[in-house]
């Protein structure tokens, strides 16, 4: 009964879906969230009959085969880059970015990680670093005696200092971009990893072509939308339900055949 | 000879591979670019020579489970909010190479290769209208896609997405993954393409369709496999009475 098996990898695939979407359900309130998409592709093909195969000794040739699908398989889950809505915080080293980019977070191990989170603090030592305490690249010191903390739309860390009329650049914030975006690998804790299918991060200071500009004081709300997600949601689980039900079908009828005398 | 018997039998063969097909298309309801299967079933007419006696009395008909086809119902075009998501509004398929060659496909939902190449989801190169590979340059970032599939960026038009079409698109060879092969037809331009950006076609299957045909499906197997208890039955009531007779 190949019904059977066909509704079960149609039944999986609904699990995935309904997984993916209560993980973007889970995160609508994660800084920097991107939602994410179960994406679906058909399984092959049995050929009961090939197209073109000859239909009589006359030379007639079949217009179509037959074919019988083998269900479903789950392709690829995606991840959406929309932006995501800005929120003001008033705190003066949460940072958003308006367009493409990703902050550069220096991990303990060595490896540079991207994020889009600009929850930022600073470390005891002065230093600019996301709310795990990684520092952020390329690491701001911001002397202690400064007064007020500006970071412009283009990354420059400008600190007013007493006595001082014009106020002193302590660093520039660099965003980083990719070929492919979809190609980093998430590792939770809203950071993600270049891989070979990201291509290399590419280095500028915000505004640059290609660069999003900074926002202070501002921090990304994930992308998610509720309403989308409740509606894929119950989509899912009648989807779902259905695949089911043909189980049910295909079980009758194989009780049918065996009650057969 | 029991001819009763194997005709049912062969619609109950039929039956079962028609929700085969109904169950592949309940599976792929997401699946974008999926295009729903139909099974095709014919009289097959076996002819006995010998018997005499009117036409009708000469042939006997077996179902003959013959082909499957391909709805070509466009599927509903969802937003999906990716710049480099295109639908294809009408007819068309989108070519991509494949390993195994050009293969043609309606989900549209591409993304750019690590190498800066347009592709679909597989990593195969989604190709232009002279055949070639859509090469994107990082610098390249404000992408458009106009209805007629050119690609433009700020730095000027990047290539035209190909969109083709056959004579006889029933014969194209679904391989899964949501690639069709061509199978021997040549892939003709089309001459007006529509696409949308930023959509993906979902899949044409209507799932409530489905399941009242898989319910139909159901019965009509009961009736069948009554028809051949009943038949059964017929040919034991025979046999008891002949030896009844005898007795």
């Amino acid at each position: 009964m190949r019904s059977l098996h066909i509704a079960a990898t149609g039944m999986l695939a609904q699990q995935t879906n309904v997984e993916v979407i209560s993980n973007n359900l889970a995160n609508m309130n994660t800084t920097g969230y991107k939602r994410r998409r179960a994406e679906f592709q058909d399984l092959i093909y049995q050929n009961l009959r090939r197209v073109g195969s000859q239909s009589s000794d006359a030379g007639t040739v079949l217009p179509s085969g037959a074919q019988v699908g083998l269900g479903v398989r789950t392709a690829a889950i995606y991840r959406i880059s929309e932006q995501g809505n800005l929120q003001q915080t008033e705190n003066r080293f949460d940072l958003a970015i308006r367009g493409n980019g990703y902050f550069q977070v220096q991990l303990p191990t060595g490896e540079v990680a991207y994020t889009r989170d600009g929850t930022f603090s600073l470390s005891p030592e002065g230093v600019i670093v996301t709310a795990e305490g990684f520092v952020v690249n390329p690491g701001i010191n911001v002397p202690a005696a400064a007064r007020d903390v500006t970071i412009n739309a283009s990354g420059e860390v400008l600190v007013s200092l007493d006595g001082q009329v014009a106020p002193q650049n302590v660093g520039q914030i660099q965003t980083a971009i990719f070929a492919n975006e979809g190609g980093l690998v998430a590792m939770g804790d809203n950071l993600f990893l270049a891989t070979p299918a990201s291509g290399e991060a590419q280095a500028a200071a915000p505004g640059q072509p290609g660069h999003g500009t900074l926002m202070q004081g501002f921090i990304e709300t994930s992308n998610v939308n509720t309403v989308q997600e409740i509606t894929s949601l119950i989509t899912a689980q009648r989807a779902y339900e259905m695949n089911s039900r043909i189980i049910t079908a295909s079980d009758e009828m194989l009780s049918t055949l065996t009650r057969l005398r | 000879m029991d001819s009763p018997s194997y005709i049912i039998l062969s619609r109950l063969t039929s039956q079962l591979r028609a929700s085969q097909v109904t169950a592949h298309n309940l599976a792929n309801a997401d699946t974008p670019g999926f295009r729903a299967a139909r099974p095709i079933f014919a009289e097959h007419l076996a002819r006995q020579g010998r018997v005499e006696g009117p036409r009708e009395g000469r042939e006997v008909a077996y179902a003959w489970d013959r082909a499957t086809w391909r709805d070509s119902q466009p599927g509903a075009i969802t937003r999906t909010g990716n710049p480099l998501d295109v639908a294809i509004q009408g007819d068309g398929f989108f070519t991509v190479e494949t390993p195994r060659g050009e293969r043609f496909t309606r989900a549209g939902r591409f993304a750019m290769g690590a190498n800066g190449q347009l592709v679909d989801h597989h990593g195969h190169a989604v190709l232009n209208a002279n055949g070639q590979p859509i090469a994107i340059a990082p610098n390249d970032t404000q992408i458009e896609i106009s209805g007629d599939g050119t690609i433009r960026s700020e730095n000027g038009i990047l290539g035209r997405i190909r969109l083709v079409r056959f004579d006889n698109e029933q014969a194209l060879q679904s391989e899964g993954d949501r690639l069709f092969a061509a199978a021997g037809q040549e892939p003709q331009e089309v001459p007006q393409p529509r696409m949308v950006q930023g959509a993906v076609e979902g899949s044409n299957v209507v799932s409530v369709l489905e399941m009242t045909r898989m319910m139909a499906e159901l019965r009509e197997f009961q009736m069948a496999t009554q028809f051949l208890e009943r038949e059964s039955e017929r040919q034991q009531s025979a046999i008891d009475r002949l030896l009844r007779r005898r007795a």
